[in-house]
């Protein structure tokens, strides 16, 4: 590594390597590091993102497309199911190659990546980020400086609590999550399930995954606020225990999802951040890569014109946030007033409702959330900005 | 810590998962955390989030008696 480079990024998931990517494109010197050993590795995520919004992002690439889902079928509390097949294709990925694929298109642009490298700070000179500090694998303290800073940390970031802006996540505001895949399950392959309740999965969802020749991502995540009483290991076992006996675990997954608005503040002086690190993460369904990954776009290109420009200041930075706020950062805010409506309707209602909708064929999501909301004219609207 | 603390949080290295969930919660922005490590640190308030949102339940929590 260099004792200098015009953009440092922290986290080589696929935010910071989209990220990265996009800053080298005018030619500035870019170096991505991440404190892992290997990239992609261990993942902490349920591996599901559909298929247009992939399209948004890279172009497709069988090697870590590992299913491709049709139909999705929502479970409400006493057990109805609904079945939802107006919707597009859905991938399964394997989020390991994915994420090495990501990171090796921002190396095609020249980025330079460097692994076991632990970010343990900010250089900053009057209140102006300049630099990292690092402590790498061996122990060994160094610091590295450069003109901007992208923080795409992930969810137990701190580089933005250091550049001043980041305040930490409540209870109620993250999934605390685990997943198991299994092998053993003869589930119709082309669904995905998702399992609502207080008693399965309260203030979150269980889902079920199929990867396809038996396999299976079965996972949960409830809300730290629930947390509180059982863990999500308990309830997940439940789960298994009762509608997978005979299965096994082959990989076991564990993480935390933020599901709150992204911070306000994404920029400061020489500083940016970006992904789970910023909270960009849809607060229906706990997904971070599309958001994350088109933050992590715009970032970069913003950062590139910033290296152009010479200039580093927040105003000079602020594209980026505006550039959010206005398109994909109003839907994300528009994701969690709608999750926070969905928390406030009863197991009761949710049955309900779904009693109503299981004979239904040719259903959408929207079709689904607009008979929640039916009476509910300002949710209905929301609803459909959030769908459109 | 801030003097006067009362709890110390323990951590099971073999139980933790090093996922950062305890990060994300953490007020003072008192756990550091590696690929393979984690530390709490003196600006634990022992608010006992990490403990409540830990995944695995790797997060311990001991009354810290005065004197010692």
């Amino acid at each position: 590594m260099k004792e200098r480079y015009d953009i440092i990024v922290v986290g080589a998931g696929p935010v910071g390597s989209m990220a990265a990517r996009e800053a080298a494109s005018g030619g500035a010197s870019v170096l991505l590091l991440d404190r892992k050993t290997v990239v992609g590795d261990p993942i902490r995520c349920g591996e599901v993102i559909g298929e247009k919004s992939m399209e948004l992002l890279v172009p497709l690439d069988e090697r870590w497309i590992v299913n491709r889902i049709h139909s999705a079928c929502l479970i409400s509390p006493s057990g109805h199911q609904v079945f939802v097949d107006n919707i597009g294709a859905g991938l399964v990925l394997d989020r390991m190659k994915f994420d090495q694929a990501v990171a090796g298109m921002a190396q095609q642009r020249g980025v330079e990546l460097a692994l076991r490298q632990n970010v343990t700070g900010l250089l900053k000179e009057d209140g102006k980020v300049r630099g990292v500090e690092i402590k790498d694998r061996d122990g060994r303290r160094l610091q590295i400086r450069c003109n901007l800073v992208i923080a795409a940390d992930g969810v137990d970031s701190r580089a933005a609590r250091w550049a001043g802006l980041e305040t930490a996540t409540s209870l109620e505001d993250i999934e605390t999550c685990v997943q198991y895949m299994i092998n053993g399950v003869e589930w119709d392959p082309d669904i995905l399930y998702f399992y609502m309740g207080m008693e399965t999965a309260p203030e979150g969802y269980l889902w079920v995954f199929p990867r396809g020749k038996g396999l299976a991502n079965v996972g949960i995540g409830i809300s730290g606020r629930c947390a509180k009483n059982q863990g999500p290991v308990k309830y997940l076992d439940q789960f298994i225990q009762r509608h997978f006996p005979g299965s096994t675990v082959v990989r076991r997954d564990v993480g935390g999802v933020t599901v709150c608005p992204s911070l306000s503040r994404l920029c400061a002086h020489g500083f940016m951040v970006a992904g789970d690190a910023a909270r960009q993460v849809n607060c229906m369904n706990g997904g971070g890569i599309f958001f994350g990954m088109m933050a992590g776009r715009l970032a970069g290109e913003t950062a590139a014109r910033a290296v152009q420009k010479g200039d580093f200041s927040e105003s000079a930075l602020s594209d980026y946030p505006r550039r959010w706020f206005k398109t994909l950062g109003s839907d994300q805010k528009r994701s969690y007033r709608l999750k926070q409506a969905v928390l406030a309707v009863s197991d009761e209602t949710k049955d309900k409702i779904a009693f109503r909708l299981h004979n239904r064929r040719r259903l959408s999501y929207f079709s689904v959330f607009k008979s929640v909301f039916g009476t509910k004219p300002l949710l209905l609207l929301k609803l459909f900005l959030f769908f459109r | 810590m801030k003097s006067g603390r009362k709890i110390r949080i323990l951590v099971d290295k073999k139980k933790c998962d090093f996922c950062g969930t305890c990060v994300a919660v953490c007020e003072p922005d008192a756990i550091e955390l590696d690929e393979a490590d984690i530390e709490i640190t003196d600006r634990c308030t022992g608010c006992l989030k990490c403990k409540i949102v830990c995944p695995v339940g790797a997060i311990e929590a001991e009354k810290i008696e005065p004197g010692l």
